[in-house]
C-alpha cells in the first residue's frame, strides 16, 4: 500500500484519484462485514536481453546490454455482492523501458449485473476482448510464456489496447442441444484514454515541432464470440472484432499561422486560433480468429489476426499538403512551411497480418513447456515477414511463486530492420496471491 | 463477522496429502433445492460461469486433498490441476469471478455444506452421510 501511495505519477489529479480509490477500496473492506471480499495481487520482475538490435520496442531500447526495466505490480479487490451482482477494481503499476515508469493506473474497475445466464451487463473500466489473450495479458500466472506474441500483442501498444471504459453486454448460451455446444458472447462500446507515453503520441510529440493536442478516442466498439462444440470436448473457438477511431487536433505556432502560402491555405479553411480541429482522424479495425484445444496434458492453440489502420486528414491539412507540393524548392526549405507537412508524412495506412501456432505441455504439477511459431507481416501486401520461434519454460515453485525462462528466435525477411536475425532471452520471477 | 478471504489460496492443492479411497462424488445440502443438476451444470459452477442454477444461488468449494481434487477435475471438468487453476486466475484477475473457498478435507467440506445450503463440493462417496445429496452427471439425485 505504501508503494502505491508513493506512486511516481506527476499528475496531482491522477495521484489524488488513485489515493481516493485506494481509500475507497479499504473502506469497502472495512465496512463490508457481511460480504466476502477477495483481494488478489501479483508482482513480476523480468530480465530481458537480446543478441541484436531489436525494433520491436521503441520504449525499451537498451536490450542488447540486458535490462531489468520490465516489472509489473497488480493489486485488486472484488466482491460477489449477491448472486447476480459483483463489483471490483484492480490497480496496475508497471515499468517497461520508458513506458509506465511505475505510475499507478486503474487496470479495471466495474460493476457487473448478471440478469441470467444468457445476459449480463458491465459498466466501468473493463479489459478489452481482443484475440484469445488480450484480456488476460496482465495475468502472468495464467500462462507459460512471458511475452505474448509481439506481432499480435505488441508490448508498446499495451497501455492503449488492454482496457476500455464504457458499457458491455455478455452471456452464455449453454443449453444448445445436440452437437452445438455452448456459445459465449461479449458486445461493448466505449472509449479509451490514451496515455501520453503511448508510443504513437510520444513519437508525434517528439518528432513534430509543435504543441500537439494529444490523441483522443472518438469511438470504440467490438465483440467477442467463443464457441465450444459438444462433439469435441476441450475445443474452444474464438472470434473478436475491435473498431477504434480517434482524432488529434494540431496546433501551430503563431509565427506559423502568419507564415507563408501553405498556412494561408489552412487559414482559409479550418484554422481556428492556431489550431486545426480534428486535423487527423485515425482508426483501426482488427479481426482475430483463434482456437485452443485442451487434450490431456497438452494445450494446442492458434490465432490469426488482421489489423487495418486508417488515417484521414482534415480538408485544411489536405489543402496545405497540396499547397506545399506546389511550392518552389526554396519555399519548401522554409521551416515555417515544413511544419504542416511533417505530420501527414509520418503516418500511412497500414494493413498488418499475423498468425501463430503452438502447444503447451504440462510435464507434472509444477513444470510446463510451451513452443510456438508466429509470422507477422507489417504490410500484408509486401511479402516480407517477421518470424518468431519461441520456447518457454515455467516452473511453479509453489502456487504463489513462478519462475519462467523464455527464448525467442527472431528472423525478418526485410533488410530494412536494425537487425534481421537475433535472439530474445527473458527470465522472470513472479509472485501472486 | 467480517470474512476476508485472500484469493487464490488454492496453493495447497499442490501440497495436499492424499488419503482415503473410493469414488469422488459431487454433493450439496439436501435442503438446497438443487434437483436435476447435470454434469454440464456442475462444470459451469466449478468453472465460474454460473453463480446460480434455476434461480438457486450456489457457490463451489474446493479441497486441498490432491487425490480428491485430481479425480474430481478428471471426472467432471476434464482439465488438469494447472489448467484449472490457470482458468481461475484469469477470472479472478479480470474481475469476473471470486475464487472458491479451499477446504482441508472431506470432513470440512461436509461440515460447511451442512451449514450452508448454497455450497456445492466433492467428497469421497464413503464419507457421504445424512443431510447431503449426491448429484451425478446425468442429473440424478441420491439423498442421504
Amino acid at each position: 500500500l505504501q508503494y502505491f501511495l508513493a506512486t511516481k505519477t506527476n499528475d496531482p489529479m491522477e495521484l489524488n484519484s488513485i489515493k481516493a480509490l485506494l481509500i475507497a477500496m479499504l473502506l469497502v473492506v472495512s465496512v463490508a462485514s457481511s460480504q466476502d471480499i477477495d483481494i488478489n495481487g501479483s508482482i513480476t520482475q523480468t530480465f530481458v536481453k537480446t543478441t541484436g538490435n531489436q525494433d520491436d520496442w521503441s520504449s525499451l531500447s537498451n536490450t542488447k546490454e540486458g535490462s531489468f526495466e520490465f516489472s509489473e505490480i497488480l493489486l485488486g479487490i472484488s466482491s460477489q455482492l449477491n448472486e447476480k451482482c459483483r463489483a471490483g477494481a484492480q490497480l496496475i503499476s508497471r515499468d517497461f523501458g520508458s513506458l509506465g515508469n511505475f505510475e499507478t493506473q486503474l487496470d479495471w474497475g466495474y460493476g457487473d449485473y448478471r440478469f441470467d445466464e444468457k445476459f449480463g451487463l458491465r459498466v466501468g473500466k473493463m479489459k478489452l476482448p481482443r484475440g484469445l489473450y488480450n484480456e488476460t495479458r496482465d495475468v502472468d500466472g495464467s500462462r507459460t510464456n512471458i511475452l505474448l506474441d509481439q506481432g499480435m500483442y505488441p508490448e508498446d501498444w499495451r497501455s492503449f489496447i488492454t482496457s476500455f471504459q464504457g458499457l458491455g453486454f455478455y452471456g452464455t448460451f449453454e443449453d444448445l442441444k445436440g452437437p452445438w455446444g455452448s456459445l459465449d458472447y461479449q458486445i461493448y462500446a466505449g472509449t479509451v484514454n490514451i496515455p501520453d507515453d503511448f508510443f504513437f503520441v510520444r513519437d508525434l510529440k517528439n518528432n513534430i515541432d509543435k504543441d500537439l493536442g494529444g490523441l483522443d478516442t472518438k469511438s470504440l466498439m467490438g465483440f467477442q464470440l467463443g464457441y465450444s462444440p459438444s462433439f469435441l470436448d476441450g475445443l474452444k473457438l474464438n472470434a473478436t472484432y475491435v473498431s477504434w477511431e480517434g482524432k488529434s487536433d494540431m496546433y501551430l505556432y503563431n509565427q506559423a499561422v502568419n507564415g507563408g502560402n501553405v498556412f494561408n491555405t489552412i487559414n482559409s479553411t479550418s484554422l481556428n486560433e492556431g489550431r486545426i480541429d480534428s486535423a487527423m482522424m485515425l482508426g483501426y479495425d482488427s479481426y482475430e480468429l483463434g482456437f485452443e484445444y485442451f487434450w490431456k496434458n497438452y494445450t494446442f492453440f492458434g490465432e490469426l489476426q488482421n489489423t487495418y489502420t486508417r488515417v484521414k486528414y482534415a480538408k485544411g491539412v489536405q489543402d496545405a499538403q497540396a499547397a506545399y507540393a506546389a511550392l518552389s524548392d526554396n519555399d519548401k526549405a522554409n521551416p515555417l512551411n515544413q511544419l504542416v507537412v511533417i505530420l501527414p508524412i509520418a503516418i500511412d495506412p497500414v494493413d498488418t497480418f499475423a498468425y501463430k501456432l503452438g502447444f503447451n505441455y504440462q510435464w507434472n504439477s509444477a513444470f510446463q513447456t510451451r513452443i510456438s511459431y508466429s509470422n507477422f507481416k507489417r504490410n500484408k501486401d509486401i511479402p516480407d515477414c517477421e518470424h518468431r520461434s519461441t520456447l518457454s519454460l515455467r516452473y511453479d515453485i509453489n502456487y504463489n511463486m513462478i519462475a519462467k525462462l523464455e527464448y525467442t528466435d527472431y528472423y525478418s525477411d526485410s533488410k530494412t530492420v536494425s537487425d534481421d536475425h537475433y535472439g530474445i532471452f527473458l527470465a522472470r520471477l513472479g509472485f501472486s496471491f | 463477522m467480517m470474512y476476508l478471504r485472500f484469493s487464490l489460496t488454492i496453493s495447497v492443492l499442490i501440497l495436499g496429502m492424499a488419503s482415503a479411497s473410493g469414488e469422488v462424488v459431487v454433493v450439496v445440502n439436501a435442503h438446497s433445492g438443487l434437483v436435476g443438476a447435470k454434469g454440464t451444470d456442475i462444470l459451469k459452477i466449478f468453472t465460474g460461469r454460473a453463480t446460480q442454477l434455476n434461480d438457486i444461488p450456489i457457490k463451489p468449494v474446493l479441497q486441498k486433498k490432491d487425490r480428491s481434487h485430481a479425480e474430481f477435475l478428471e471426472k467432471y471438468i476434464s482439465r488438469t490441476n494447472i489448467q484449472f487453476s490457470n482458468a481461475w486466475k484469469k477470472l479472478v484477475f479480470t474481475g469476473k469471478a471470486s475464487m472458491p473457498m479451499v477446504l482441508e478435507d472431506d470432513m470440512e467440506v461436509i461440515r460447511e455444506i451442512l451449514d450452508d445450503p448454497k455450497l456445492i463440493g466433492y467428497v469421497d462417496r464413503a464419507n457421504v452421510g445424512e443431510g447431503l445429496t449426491i448429484l451425478d452427471m446425468s442429473g440424478n439425485c441420491e439423498n442421504f
